[in-house]
């Protein structure tokens, strides 16, 4: 008789055992993702880069000629955000970043482009500020 | 006597379910503490991001255009002559200078009393004031506290 309600008992610590164990991985894999943050040092480079002369105009120009139908020189200005990342160091802090410029009211894609590795699915911070009719948004992913 | 075993049995139970919750607790503690820590790191870094928005936005160097804004101008005034003046404004820190990023130039130091200890940057825009327009280029804002 003994015997059977210490095996009772066992059998009891076994089973909360088991469900303490399921609830900490249930609790440590699926607890819910902090939603995308912005970020102040990512909106004060957005804001520079749109404020950035490429040859005689500033990229925020270049968005409204992009509007226009001409966003050869929009594209080439990528490469003086691409440079500001890369000299400032903060490309060894992150996987990749993206930039996006969208139409707000065509949601025509004027530009996207994608450095190192932005299909992560840790962490990672945006920031958008509105230009013209577009809305330029800058994501980078952070190891 | 066989009452009193049951007891007994009942109190190792509930002593080895307190000892497990408390284990548990434990792990669950250490794997939120990375995340607190963090947090806290990058609370830090967005204190001194204001700071250095704060810096950007003085009347000494900041330009009419708009926010996030340094008159290239008036930082190399600053830079020359006018810097122990602004020894109020950059209390509690060691040194501030802007470093050019595009076009690439050589820095511009606005303030410096010695080596820092952890130094904080954020991206600004460095204008230059035109006939009629600005020509702006990307610097980093560093502060060294």
């Amino acid at each position: 008789m003994a015997r059977k309600g210490q095996e009772e008992i066992a059998g009891f610590m076994l089973i909360v055992a088991m469900v303490l164990v399921i609830g900490l991985i249930f609790l440590f894999f699926l607890s819910p993702k902090s939603p995308e943050r912005t970020d102040l040092q990512l909106n004060n480079l957005l804001y520079a880069w749109i404020s950035t002369n490429s040859g005689d105009k500033a990229v925020e120009q270049l968005v409204r000629e992009c509007e226009l139908g001409n966003c050869e020189e929009l594209e080439s200005a990528v490469s003086i955000l691409q440079t500001a990342i890369d000299k400032s160091g903060m490309s060894n802090q992150i996987d990749g970043w993206s930039i996006n410029i969208t139409n707000t009211v065509s949601g025509q894609n004027y530009v996207y482009r994608e450095f190192g590795n932005v299909n992560m699915t840790g962490n990672s911070r945006a920031t958008a500020l509105p230009v013209s009719d577009s809305i330029a948004r800058l994501k980078v992913f952070y190891p | 006597m066989k009452g009193q075993m049951k007891i007994q049995e009942m109190a190792f139970v509930l002593l080895a379910l307190i000892l497990l919750a408390v284990i548990a607790f434990i792990f669950f503690i250490r794997l939120q503490a990375g995340n607190i820590e963090r947090s806290a790191d990058l609370a830090k870094q967005q204190t001194a991001i204001s700071l250095l928005d704060k810096i950007a936005a003085l009347p000494e160097i900041s330009c009419a255009k708009g926010e996030i804004c340094i008159d290239e101008d008036k930082a190399l005034m600053v830079e020359r002559a006018y810097s122990s003046r602004l020894e109020n404004q950059f209390q509690g820190l060691k040194n501030v200078k802007i470093a050019r990023i595009y076009p690439a130039g050589p820095d511009i130091v606005l303030y410096n009393t010695g080596s820092a200890n952890q130094t904080y940057s954020t991206f600004v825009s460095l204008c230059q004031q035109q006939a009629s327009d600005w020509k702006c280029g990307i610097a980093l804002l560093e502060a060294g506290f």
